[in-house]
């Protein structure tokens, strides 16, 4: 089920609140849990029932190991169940997950006869695997139960972050359950949680599901043969741009959804392509993602404590595990890969003292950032390196047959969507006539003038625009703000979502794959 | 601002927001332009053949494989009545088109419901529907319920709208009267007499114009491009009837059965190609779901639709508009199935 489905916004979500509501207005904390529990489930096994028993299982599986550490007499029984929970949630994920890769890589290098097995990959398994293996790590740290098995299963399993994340820190929410407060949503949290929610449906639907066609016909194009610099740059920045929204939109709706319940999550993204360095870019880039890997892999193998040289190895190491996490493919190991050397050579710059101005600095971190989604879009790395090729402009700027510039831009037409727009223009005779011996009308309205209009105002909104909860509410206190400003923008948005909706091709979140 | 505050302020700019998107929507509404004067005009043209006949009479409806495929003038022969190709497009919805035969038959008349194969599996509009409409029929949009309206404002492009808008802006600035302005119904009619008379001087467009009809309504100008290609006629899927279909043409035959009406149902021609082959057990099971449809509802079918595969050779500028050749060969073999059932 879609957040922004009708049948999640008008049926599933107001019997949940509702429900919700009135199950704490009697004052039983545990009946609420197990109405959100309940729910949480209904909302996982919608589209795949039988996913659920995975989710159950590990559930309990990853509870009764958390409660046979805190149980254990010696640091170092505890110590082997940790690493055997861990062991047994990453031989799951992996045997999902990778077990496939893994074998047809064997084929393709060994030239072995092996069939790679294939698997249903149980939704959201690598998001709540690693929330779980948070928990354990936290559990053994603590030497303590940090819930009840209610508590635990509604924070593997609470349905705005079950399938895409943010990934939660047991420290994070469990609290937030145990606490007297819960249950008392109050109506400042429900005033932000909408408007959280409506900005994500609107990032969602207004821009990313608007910045995909743009994207898709791109690497299209480019897997059947070579295309245009242009038209590869285009395309991989909408990639670019569509990959912000559609995950930044899951997450503020994540975040919006858990505000209603009065449950606060932490934040995903804080506006990462304002960032001037790559180092910059990762602490605000899937920020809960980020810290995992920064807890329970980069300081654990050593961090930053064991020399320049190995600092740089643990990068690189944290970062190609961060690239697998994201998919069992070549694209996203070496993506990783791309990443942990960025970061290392922006080590190396920082400590060259070297500054760049800001400006520059934004504009090479952004185009860094951008020229590596080149490998996470691609559905192989021969894929990825035809797309650079065609990035290069090797084939044509403009044309890949090899025509003047005035000719190709001569040769555009308005898209079919708008030529009744094209043409009402026309026949009132409002154009103001060809300009270089091209048509306004028909640059404008052609799929390359709009794809930039459309690229141009998404890149307007990432990089001037604050990112909303910083906009709602003040960084001291989280006190709300509420202003007629917010108010005016939610109500546009709702409007453009409206008039969008009959025309509008929903695609379901990219994050959701992993 | 408090939260309370805040969320009556945000209703209330919701409010406005929707207020303002129903006025620009009103705006749009019925303002022809240059690509719907066409259709338009054909419909002004046929009410006015409609609106001339004396009772009793056959009304033919369906989409274009009717307006192309039926020789009206033979039926009237045959069978004394007189007949009127009130038939028009596929993608007009099959409410609109019964809609359309309700404001013409009377008691003791004929419908002859030639629907296209895929009209019985439809479950929305066509873009290409709600912009017509919303330009040229717009009383049809009002008079539907609320969750077909909602339905029907889901298909159309806000980019249509937008145009339409803008050429309503065009009358502010009188540009719209210099260049986008619909001829009167009273010079289609005046054109339609003229050009059935011989007096009609201006060009004739050989493609879906009122100029092109007969007195009966049927198109007659065939002198575009031949269609050759393939098609299955959307009987080689497992589409069910939809929900849609299934409410308009139920509420069509009770309306027929109260005014004493009499409806009966025909095949679309198709023509013979490598992508058809009738005997196939998907076709045939299409085949028996439609018949079991209609005979559910007590609609019977003029003959079986072999009987109506026809040469390649008789198809005009798709694969479902016959030439006049094929169009008077059809009706020759509906004729025998009709002149049974007439009462």
């Amino acid at each position: 089920m879609l957040f922004f489905s009708p049948t999640f916004i008008f049926a599933f979500l107001p019997i949940v609140w509702t429900g919700f509501i009135l199950i704490s207005s009697k004052g039983s904390s545990r009946a609420s849990i197990a109405w959100l529990l309940l729910c949480s489930w209904v909302f996982y096994a919608w589209a795949h029932p039988s996913h659920l028993l995975w989710l159950l299982g590990s559930i309990s599986a990853n509870y009764l190991c958390s409660a046979a550490i805190v149980r254990s007499n010696t640091l170092k029984s505890a110590k082997r169940l940790l690493v055997g929970g861990i062991i047994a949630n990453l031989l799951l994920l992996g045997i999902f997950k990778y077990s496939g890769f893994a074998v047809g890589s064997l084929v393709s290098l060994f030239g072995l006869n092996l069939r790679p097995p294939s698997f249903l990959l149980p939704l959201a398994i690598s998001f709540f695997t690693f929330q779980q293996i948070s928990y354990l790590v936290t559990t053994f740290r603590n030497r303590q139960l940090l819930a009840k098995p209610h508590e635990y299963a509604l924070y593997v399993s609470f349905f705005p972050q079950l399938i895409a994340g943010p990934i939660v820190q047991p420290g994070e929410m469990i609290p937030q359950l145990q606490s007297p407060m819960f249950g008392k949503v109050r109506i400042d949290d429900i005033a932000i949680g909408i408007i959280l929610f409506i900005i994500g449906i609107g990032k969602k639907i207004l821009l990313a599901d608007n910045l995909a066609p743009i994207a898709d016909s791109a690497f299209g194009e480019s897997s059947q043969g070579p295309i245009s610099g242009l038209t590869a740059w285009t395309g991989l920045f909408a990639f670019s741009l569509q990959i912000y929204f559609d995950f930044a939109a899951y997450s503020e709706m994540a975040l919006g959804l858990g505000r209603m319940f009065g449950i606060r999550l932490p934040e995903n993204f804080a506006s990462p392509y304002r960032a001037t360095s790559v180092i910059d870019f990762w602490r605000r880039w899937h920020i809960t993602l980020s810290s995992f890997f920064k807890n329970f892999l980069y300081i654990p193998i050593g961090g930053n404590r064991r020399g320049r040289s190995r600092t740089y190895i643990n990068l690189l190491i944290v970062m190609t595990v961060a690239g697998l996490w994201h998919g069992a493919n070549w694209t996203f190991l070496l993506w990783g890969s791309a990443h942990g050397i960025l970061l290392a050579v922006n080590h190396l710059w920082k400590r060259s003292k070297l500054k760049a101005p800001p400006k520059i600095a934004w504009l090479a971190t952004f185009l860094a950032v951008t020229l590596c989604w080149t490998l996470f879009r691609s559905q192989s790395l021969a894929e990825a390196f035809a797309y650079f090729s065609s990035l290069s402009g090797k084939h044509g700027w403009f044309s890949v047959d090899g025509g003047s510039t005035i000719a190709f831009f001569k040769s555009l037409e308005p898209t079919e969507i708008w030529k009744p727009v094209h043409y009402a223009i026309h026949f009132l005779g409002w154009y103001p006539g060809l300009i270089g011996g091209i048509h306004p009308g028909h640059l404008l309205f052609s799929e390359l003038g709009l794809s930039i209009a459309l690229i141009a105002l998404a890149g307007i909104i990432v990089t001037l625009f604050p990112r909303p909860l910083s906009w709602l509410t003040t960084p001291a206190n989280d006190r709300p703000v509420f202003s007629k400003k917010a108010a005016i923008l939610i109500s546009i948005i709702v409007v453009l979502i409206i008039i969008q909706s009959g025309s509008f091709q929903s695609s379901p979140f990219i994050y959701f794959r992993f | 601002m408090n939260a309370q505050r805040f969320l009556i302020y945000l209703a209330l700019s919701l409010l406005s927001g929707v207020a303002i998107v129903t006025v620009w929507f009103a705006a749009h509404l019925g303002m022809p332009w240059w690509p719907h004067h066409s259709n338009r005009e054909v419909r002004m043209a046929k009410h006015y053949i409609a609106k001339s006949v004396s009772e009793p009479t056959i009304w033919i409806q369906g989409g274009s494989n009717a307006w192309f495929g039926f020789d009206s003038e033979l039926i009237k022969r045959e069978t004394g009545y007189n007949v009127v190709n009130l038939a028009f497009n596929v993608n007009m919805p099959t409410e609109f088109c019964f809609d359309e035969t309700r404001l013409f038959a009377k008691e003791g008349d004929v419908v002859i419901l030639a629907l296209e194969n895929s009209m019985y599996f439809r479950d929305n509009y066509s873009s290409y529907a709600t912009d017509e409409i919303t330009i040229w029929a717009p009383e049809f949009f009002w008079s539907l319920s609320f969750p077909r309206k909602a339905r029907f404002l889901q298909s159309l492009p806000w980019q249509k709208v937008l145009a339409s808008s803008l050429a309503r802006l065009g009358t502010l600035t009188g540009h719209y009267d210099k260049q986008l302005k619909p001829i009167s119904e009273a010079e289609v009619i005046e054109n339609l007499t003229a050009r059935w008379e011989g007096r009609y001087e201006g060009e004739v467009p050989a493609y879906y114009n009122y100029l092109t009809m007969n007195r009966h309504g049927d198109f007659i100008q065939t002198d575009h491009e031949l269609w050759r290609g393939e098609h299955d006629y959307n009987l080689m899927a497992r589409s069910p009837i939809s929900e849609m279909s299934k409410q308009d043409l139920a509420e069509f035959a009770i309306w027929a059965r109260d005014n004493s009406i009499t409806v009966l149902m025909a095949w679309l021609p198709m023509a013979e190609n490598p992508a058809l082959d009738l005997s196939l057990p998907h076709a045939q099971a299409t085949i028996k779901r439609i018949t079991d449809f209609s005979e559910s509802l007590g609609l019977e079918f003029l003959g079986k639709p072999e009987e109506f595969v026809m040469d390649i050779e008789l198809f005009y500028d798709t694969s479902h508009h016959t030439t006049a050749e094929g169009a008077r060969l059809r009706t020759e073999r509906l004729l025998p199935h009709l002149q049974h059932h007439l009462p």
